[in-house]
C-alpha cells in the first residue's frame, strides 16, 4: 500500500488501536533484540554456542547459518514491508531450536526459544493479512 | 481411466499424507542421522500447519479447501498463465486485441528502425482479408500532392483547422493515462505536426503543458465545461476555445468500446489532481451518464451542435459509433434538412479501445468500424450531402496500411489511440484500467511512471508518425493515386463474399 499515493478511502486499512500498536512493536523488538543478539553471539564464535553446535553435530558451518539467520529474521522483522517474513523465518528457526532442546540438549534454556516463537506467532498473527498466498483470505 | 493422466484429486490426497509423513520421518533422520535433517522436519512441519489452513480453516477458495497446498500450484500456475502464453506459447499473429506482429511493426515504427521484413507474410491470405490493390503504373513520388485536409471549410469559418498528416491522437483522458505519457504524447504530437484529442478529462492541463495543437472533447459529463446541473456551461467553453491551442471540439456521444454506456474511470485511478481537474469526488467510480441531456432526439441534437459551434466558434465534431445504420441515416436526413452540420463525424468501430469498461460492453456492442464507415460514407453520398462534412474513422488503425483501406472506404482523416499507446511502450498487460500498467501509461502508481521518461517517449511518438506517414506516401504510390483524396473502393480487394464488396468487383 505504501506505493499507492491516493489510496481511496476503502482500500485504506482500518486504523489499528494503539494497544495492538503497541503490543506489535513490543513483540517486534522483543523477536527482533533475542534474535539479532542470538546470531551476533553465533557469528562471532561465542564458546557457548561452540560447544552447543558441537553437541549437535553442525559446527562450524550450522552455526554459521543459524546464526546469519537470526540475523536475518531480526532485520526483517523490524521493517514494516517485511515483518511477516522475518516473524516466519524466526519462528522456523526457532521450532528448530525447540526440537534440538528436546531431542539432543535437554530442557535447560528451552524457554526462550519458547518466547521468541510466540512473539513471532504474535506478530504473524497482527499481520496475518499481508502474508504471501494466504494473506487474501483471511476475511477477520 | 487412463492411468497416464494426472489424477489432481489422488495426487492431493497423497500430499495431504505425505507432507505431515515427511515431517515426522524428517524429525527420525534428524534424531538418527545428522540434526541437518531438522531443517526438512521445520519445513514439513510449517508446511503441514499451513495445509491445515488451507483445507479447513480458510472459506475461500474450494481449491484449496479440497486439495490443499497442491491446489496452490493450479493459483501459482493460473496466475503466471497469461505471462506464459504471452512470452512463450502464443504465436505471432494470434494476441488480441494486438498482435505480436501488429504491435512489434509499431514498437519499429516508434524506434525509428527501418527494417525489411523477409520471407512472407504471417497473416492470413485466405479469402476473408481486404488487401490494398498496386498499380500497374505506380505514381511517382515526385508527383504525390502532400496531404491537406481542412476542417470547418465548409462553414467558411475563419477559424478552419487544416492538418498536413492523416493521422491524429484519438481521445485518451488524463486519468485513464497518467500525466507522462499525457506529456510525451502532446510534445510528440506538436514535434511531428499532428493534433491531439484531449478525452473526456476535463481541465486538459497536462495536455496544453506541452503545446500540441489540440481538440477539446467534450463527453457526456462535460468535465472542463459544464454547470451544476451537469449541463453545458457556455461561458467555460467559450474560455476554454479561446486558449490559442484549441483548434477543435469534439462532442462525443458514444465510443466502440463501451457504445450506450458513459465514460468509466474506476477510484483506484483517482487522484485528488483528477479529481479536482474534473471536479468529482475521490473514493468512488466516476461514472458519465449515457448521453447528453441536451440531447434527447435529432433535432435536439443538432440544435446542441450548432450552440457548440456557435459558442466556440471553432470546427466542432462529432464522435459515436454506429449502432444501427438505419437510425444513424434518420440522424443524417435530420441533418441534411435542417442544414445543420458538424464539422466532423467521427466513427468509433465496436472494436474499439477504452481504459474501462463493462466486458459485455467491450466485447458485445457496436458495430465494427469498416462496415460502419462505409455505411455512413454511402448514407451520406446518397443524401447528397457528403461534401459537408468530414468522416474521421477510429477502430485499431495502427499503421498506413489500414489507414489507407479506412481512408479508400471513405474515411477523410485518421484517429489512432492505442496505436500511440503502443509507440509510448504499452505492452498490452491489459492492466489499463486498476492502477498498476507495468509500463507507468495508465497508472499513477508514482514506481510505475518512473519509467516513463518524456523526452524519450515523445520522439517515439514522433518517429512513429514520421515512420508511418512515410510508408503512407509509398503505399499511395504504389496504388497509382495522385492524391489520398482519389482513394476510393477500386484501390481495394474486398473478398466477393464480405458485405463490403458490394459495388466491388473482385
Ligand atoms: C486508454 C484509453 C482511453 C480512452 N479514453 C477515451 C475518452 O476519454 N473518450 C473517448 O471518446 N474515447 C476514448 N478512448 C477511445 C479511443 O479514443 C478510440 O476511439 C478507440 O480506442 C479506437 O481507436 P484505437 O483502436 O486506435 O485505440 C480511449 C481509449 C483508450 C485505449
Amino acid at each position: 500500500m505504501t506505493t499507492d499515493p491516493n489510496p481511496s478511502p476503502e482500500a485504506a486499512p482500518a486504523a489499528r488501536p494503539l494497544w495492538l500498536s503497541l503490543l506489535l512493536w513490543t513483540c517486534k523488538l522483543g523477536a527482533a533484540g533475542i534474535l539479532g543478539y542470538a546470531g551476533y553471539l553465533k557469528l562471532t564464535s561465542n564458546p557457548g554456542d561452540i560447544e552447543l553446535f558441537e553437541t549437535l553435530g553442525m559446527e562450524p558451518f550450522g552455526r554459521y547459518l543459524i546464526g546469519g539467520l537470526e540475523c536475518t529474521a531480526a532485520g526483517l522483522i523490524l521493517i514494516r514491508q517485511s515483518a511477516v517474513y522475518g516473524a516466519f523465518l524466526g519462528l522456523g528457526v526457532m521450532c528448530g531450536a525447540i526440537i534440538g532442546h528436546l531431542t539432543v540438549l535437554g530442557p535447560a534454556h528451552i524457554e526462550g526459544a519458547i518466547l521468541v516463537a510466540v512473539l513471532c506467532l504474535v506478530i504473524l498473527y497482527v499481520r496475518r493479512r499481508d502474508a504471501p498466498f494466504i494473506g487474501n483470505m483471511i476475511d477477520w | 481411466m487412463s492411468t497416464a493422466k494426472v489424477d489432481l484429486h489422488r495426487l492431493s490426497r497423497v500430499a495431504n499424507w505425505a507432507i505431515p509423513g515427511l515431517a515426522v520421518a524428517s524429525l527420525v533422520a534428524g534424531m538418527t542421522v545428522s540434526f541437518w535433517f531438522h531443517f526438512l522436519t521445520v519445513f514439513f512441519l510449517l508446511l503441514t500447519v499451513m495445509n491445515l489452513f488451507y483445507r479447513f480453516v480458510q472459506t475461500r477458495h474450494t481449491i484449496l479447501r479440497n486439495f490443499g497446498a497442491i491446489g496452490q500450484l493450479r493459483y501459482v500456475m493460473e496466475s503466471l498463465g497469461p505471462e506464459l502464453r504471452q512470452y512463450f506459447f502464443s504465436n505471432d499473429t494470434e494476441e488480441r486485441p494486438f498482435s505480436r506482429v501488429e504491435r512489434a511493426e509499431v514498437y519499429r515504427k516508434a524506434k525509428g528502425i527501418d527494417a525489411a521484413v523477409a520471407f512472407g507474410s504471417q497473416l492470413e491470405f485466405g479469402p476473408k482479408e481486404i488487401k490494398l490493390r498496386h498499380s500497374m503504373y505506380p505514381t511517382p513520388h515526385d508527383e504525390l500532392e502532400p496531404f491537406r485536409l481542412t476542417f470547418g471549410e465548409e462553414r467558411g469559418i475563419a477559424s478552419a483547422y487544416t492538418i498536413d498528416k492523416p493521422i491524429m491522437i484519438s481521445a485518451m483522458s488524463f486519468g485513464a493515462l497518467s500525466e507522462p505519457a499525457v506529456r510525451s504524447l502532446s510534445r510528440g504530437a506538436k514535434h511531428a505536426g499532428i493534433a491531439m484529442n484531449t478525452g473526456e478529462g476535463g481541465w486538459p492541463k497536462h495536455h496544453l503543458e506541452e503545446g500540441a495543437d489540440l481538440i477539446f472533447q467534450m463527453g457526456t459529463a462535460k468535465f472542463g465545461v459544464r454547470d451544476e446541473g451537469g449541463l453545458l456551461d457556455d461561458a467555460k467553453l467559450r474560455k476554454l476555445a479561446a486558449l490559442p491551442q484549441m483548434k477543435m471540439i469534439e462532442i462525443k456521444f458514444s465510443q466502440g468500446a463501451k457504445p450506450g454506456k458513459g465514460g468509466l474511470l474506476p477510484k483506484e485511478k483517482i487522484t485528488a489532481e483528477i479529481a479536482e481537474l474534473r471536479g468529482v469526488p475521490m473514493g468512488e467510480d466516476v461514472v458519465s451518464p449515457p448521453s447528453h441531456p441536451e440531447c434527447y432526439d435529432n433535432a435536439s441534437t443538432l440544435e446542441f451542435i450548432q450552440r457548440v459551434q456557435e459558442v466556440s466558434g471553432l470546427p466542432t465534431g462529432i464522435k459515436f459509433c454506429v449502432g444501427s445504420l438505419d437510425q444513424t441515416a434518420e440522424f443524417l436526413r435530420e441533418m441534411a434538412h435542417s442544414k445543420i452540420f458538424p464539422d466532423y463525424i467521427a466513427i468509433d468501430g465496436g472494436e474499439g479501445g477504452t481504459g474501462a469498461a463493462p466486458k459485455p460492453y467491450l466485447d458485445s456492442f457496436g458495430m465494427p468500424l469498416m462496415p460502419a464507415l462505409r455505411g455512413v460514407h454511402t448514407i451520406l453520398t446518397d443524401l447528397e450531402i457528403r461534401d459537408r462534412t468530414k468522416l474521421i474513422a477510429a477502430g485499431k488503425l495502427i499503421g498506413a496500411a489500414k489507414w489507407t483501406m479506412a481512408l479508400a472506404m471513405g474515411a477523410d482523416a485518421i484517429y489512432s489511440a492505442r496505436g500511440f499507446m503502443l509507440a509510448l511502450g504499452c505492452i498490452q498487460a491489459l492492466h489499463c484500467g486498476d492502477n498498476t500498467c507495468p509500463v507507468g501509461i495508465t497508472s499513477h502508481d508514482r514506481t510505475l511512471k518512473h519509467g516513463l521518461v518524456i523526452s524519450d517517449k515523445a520522439q517515439r511518438v514522433q518517429q512513429y508518425v514520421h515512420g508511418s506517414v512515410h510508408d503512407f506516401e509509398e503505399i499511395l504510390c504504389s496504388t497509382g493515386v495522385k492524391s489520398a483524396r482519389e482513394l476510393c473502393m477500386d484501390n481495394l480487394y474486398v473478398p466477393p463474399q464480405s458485405i463490403l464488396a458490394g459495388e466491388n468487383r473482385a
